[in-house]
């Protein structure tokens, strides 16, 4: 199982190549361009904002990367905002997507609320999916490996202009 | 592992028996077979989209059901494979403010992934021959030769209670017993009036009849729920499709009709509305007391609306007051339910009217529709 640690960009290039036909069946009801913004958390290494963004149609993933604030805002449906260690507890499975939604730990920043929280019978799904490579959380890093991650996010985020 | 559903895949269609494939269990989470399902006024409800599509589709239906647990998963410590069960169909969070002020029935927390459609960790366990999800009706699923459900709602029943009978733990008998002992809170010699002599009617019946209320009124629109309502313990029998039962009651309990007012006095202590109709609702809250109690387990469909006079609520002290699943604590009072049933008669043997297999279910909800159903319909799931 490869090992990522959240949010470098190999995480969701890693479970794009592992998204197979069992998701594509389960989320066959999800059309729609989804925009997670995670709310900067510099413990974490993450300066400012950043907009993770998946276009599915008819449970197939057509595309999952990090945008821009100005693609996210410009492209997506819906964008869903919360700080990093709540999307950790998402991701974990130690909170959950329609709970969260309506305790307003996730925000929706753009979109309908009706048909965002439509999402959520499928979220698990989606978890499952985003949680195939062995994922490791910055505040699970020792100093010297955060050390490294920082570094490397911040030269891709340069980079990349995400 | 494959297991056989009766699925509903869009309201007011018949339901389809399905293969579906189920997952293991996860962690805290134990394999049922599910023996015996009872067929609910609520699943009705259901199928004919009169709960507002409070679950996604398409979702395997039942929630009043007893079984065996076949596996458990990791960290389980609550059940142990063999153990008999009931399933609950609202299962407490513990932490939001409904949990922790004690109505774990109106839990929040886990309101909103039984209204995902999935277990309260946000888990669904079953996909179609389409690979396709198939989702929980509320954390049960009861029709269905096995399920997975986490432990929290999974309660241990005696073994010596037949599992025919143990199903209506999961719903008719503790929203019976529930409306009367919890929320009415009654007290011996308190007179008494049900409406709707189905599964949860006739539980309440019987649980106002153990409690030494008296009298305990049974209304029916049907006149061929008269003999299972009094061997309950109804002490009358009033078929409302024949008679008011408003100025029966009334005048029975000593009210005197007046010119305008209606009646003057007379009413009973507690009225329970179990059926979820808005002219049932109307008429049982003319048949309070002063000082009365209006308890309601009964839903009534989304979109209808129930016009109330409501002038005498204040000037009577009338109380209208909403329970659902008769606002038990369902890890206690389950359990004691269970063990009334081995000690006391709770008439549970005269309950269980005709046996059914899977395949007839969308015959049985016709026949609920046609109100044919005395007691109640227990599937055989083996
Ligand atoms: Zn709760
Ligand atoms: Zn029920």
């Amino acid at each position: 199982m490869t090992r990522c640690i959240y949010p470098m960009p190999e995480w969701l290039e890693e479970s794009k190549k592992l998204y197979d036909s069992s998701f594509e069946k389960k989320l066959q009801k999800i059309s729609g361009h989804y925009a997670y913004r995670i709310k900067a958390e510099p413990s974490w290494g993450i300066d400012k904002d950043l907009f993770q963004c998946s276009i599915m149609d008819a449970g197939k993933l057509i595309e999952m990367r990090f945008y821009t604030e100005e693609e996210a805002v410009k492209e997506a449906d819906f964008i869903m905002a919360a700080s990093a260690p709540v999307w950790k507890n998402i991701l974990t499975k130690t909170d959950k997507f329609v709970a969260a939604f309506m305790a307003r730990r996730i925000k929706l920043d753009k979109g309908n609320p009706v048909k965002a929280l439509a999402l959520g019978p499928y979220a698990g799904t989606m978890v499952d999916s985003l949680t195939q490579v062995e994922l490791v959380f910055p505040d699970d890093l020792s100093p010297e490996e955060f050390g490294q991650f920082k570094a490397a996010f911040a030269e891709y985020r340069e980079r990349a202009g995400v | 592992m494959k297991i056989k559903g009766a699925v509903l895949r869009e309201a007011n269609r018949p339901l389809t028996i399905e293969t579906l494939e189920l997952e293991p269990p996860g962690q805290g989470e134990v394999l049922v077979k599910y023996v015996h399902t009872a067929f609910c006024h609520s699943d009705l409800h259901f199928l004919l989209g009169e709960m507002g599509e409070l679950v996604p589709y398409p979702f395997v239906v039942g929630h009043e059901t007893a079984g065996v647990v076949e596996e458990v998963g990791p960290r389980v410590t609550r059940v142990e494979k063999g153990d008999h069960v009931t399933a609950t169909w609202m299962i407490p969070c513990g932490r939001c403010p409904q949990c922790q002020r004690g109505r774990g029935t109106i839990c929040t927390g886990n309101l909103w992934t039984l209204s995902a459609g999935q277990l309260p960790s946000g888990a669904t366990r079953m996909t179609d021959k389409d690979g396709g999800l198939v989702f929980y009706q509320t954390f049960v699923s009861g029709f269905a030769t096995h399920m997975v459900i986490p432990e929290e709602g999974a309660i241990v029943l005696p073994k010596e209670l037949p599992l025919d009978q143990a199903c209506f733990m999961g719903c008719c008998v503790p929203t019976g017993w529930g409306s009367i002992t919890k929320k009415a809170q009654i007290q011996p010699g308190d007179s008494v009036a049900v409406f709707g002599m189905g599964g949860v009617g006739l539980n309440t019946v019987r649980a106002a009849a153990l409690s030494h209320a008296n009298p305990v009124i049974a209304v029916d629109i049907e006149g061929s729920k008269e003999a299972i309502a009094r061997e309950f313990g109804a002490t009358q029998f009033i078929n409302s499709s024949e008679e008011d039962p408003v100025e029966r009651i009334r005048l029975e309990t000593g009210g005197l009709p007046v010119e305008g007012l209606g009646f003057l006095g007379g009413g009973v202590d507690v009225v329970v509305e179990a059926i979820g109709d808005p002219g049932a609702h109307i008429q049982a809250y003319w048949c309070l007391a002063a000082g009365g109690k209006l308890v309601v387990p009964g839903i009534i469909p989304a979109g209808q609306e129930a016009p109330m006079q409501l002038t005498f609520m204040p000037l009577q002290e009338h109380s209208i007051l909403g329970t659902l699943y008769g606002s038990i604590s369902t890890d206690i009072d389950i359990p004691r339910y269970a063990h009334m049933a081995m000690t006391q008669d709770l008439k549970l043997d005269k309950l269980c009217t005709k046996h059914f297999k899977l395949e007839e279910i969308n015959d049985v909800a016709e026949a609920m529709k046609r109100r044919e159903i005395i007691g109640r319909w227990v599937c055989d799931l083996d």
